[in-house]
């Protein structure tokens, strides 16, 4: 995985995880942990 | 333990006895002023129950060590949350033995005048000869005193040093960084199914 993907991964929601579309920012260094934007259909 | 207090007393090669007790004035001296420089509590008066030691018989000329355990100043620490009881947390305080010099660190969900007014009714519960002090500063926290100093003042009155730690404004950002996840998508909203993807990453194996 890189920055630029599409990934799925589970996301806090209301006292539970679910699935959701992600875009990965940036793969942060040390940890190798990412920064994400979540994706979502609702329009705000 | 928050640090160690050395001592150093001479012995004499040639005539060795046993030393029995420390002077007072001495002693305070020497452990808070000397070889604790910049280790002293800036609100510490003088503990006033020192401890009488005895030292085993000893040859050793030069220096002694001594580790005086039972008089080393310490941390407490308490946790407020939104389900704390004075009272409980005042148990917690007493079984601790609380002494002056030591340092008492609040962990607390609330903000900083809110466990003040906790962490007074705590004091009072431990010391009820304190009961006008802490009207007094009940007053303070409603008129214009600013925080640290009213901490500053609760922990002279006390001789402990006070450090507030208020974790309020991180839940806040938590609680608001949740609010605005969930609103991102709606009530009923599934889990995003693989089937539901679009054009898959031709190179991701699944597993």
């Amino acid at each position: 995985m890189k920055a630029g993907d599409i990934v799925l991964t589970k996301i806090p929601q209301d006292n539970q995880q679910k699935i959701r579309p992600v875009l990965i920012l940036k793969v942060l260094p040390k940890y190798n942990d990412y920064l994400v934007c979540a994706v979502s259909s609702q329009l705000h | 333990m928050r640090s160690f207090c050395f001592l150093f007393l001479s012995g004499q090669a040639s005539q060795p006895k046993p030393l029995c007790g420390v002077n007072p004035p001495n002693f305070h001296d020497n452990l808070f002023n000397s070889y604790m420089p910049g280790q002293t509590n800036k609100y510490f008066g003088q503990r006033p129950d020192y401890k009488k030691m005895r030292l085993p018989d000893t040859g050793i000329s030069g220096k002694v060590l001594v580790i005086l355990e039972n008089s080393l100043m310490k941390n407490i620490t308490l946790h407020i949350d939104y389900e704390t009881k004075p009272e409980k947390l005042a148990g917690s305080l007493k079984s601790q033995k609380p002494d002056r010099g030591d340092k008492l660190i609040v962990n607390s969900v609330l903000n900083e005048e809110l466990t003040l007014i906790i962490l007074l009714s705590i004091l009072y519960f431990w010391n009820e000869g304190k009961m006008q002090y802490a009207n007094e500063v009940l007053k303070d926290i409603f008129s214009t005193k600013g925080n640290k100093e009213i901490q500053d003042e609760i922990a002279k009155e006390y001789g402990i040093e006070i450090e507030i730690k208020s974790s309020a404004e991180k839940n806040e950002w938590l609680r608001f960084s949740r609010e605005k996840l969930a609103g991102a998508y709606g009530d009923r909203e599934p889990d995003y199914d693989m089937n539901m993807v679009k054009e898959p990453n031709p190179d991701y194996k699944q597993k």
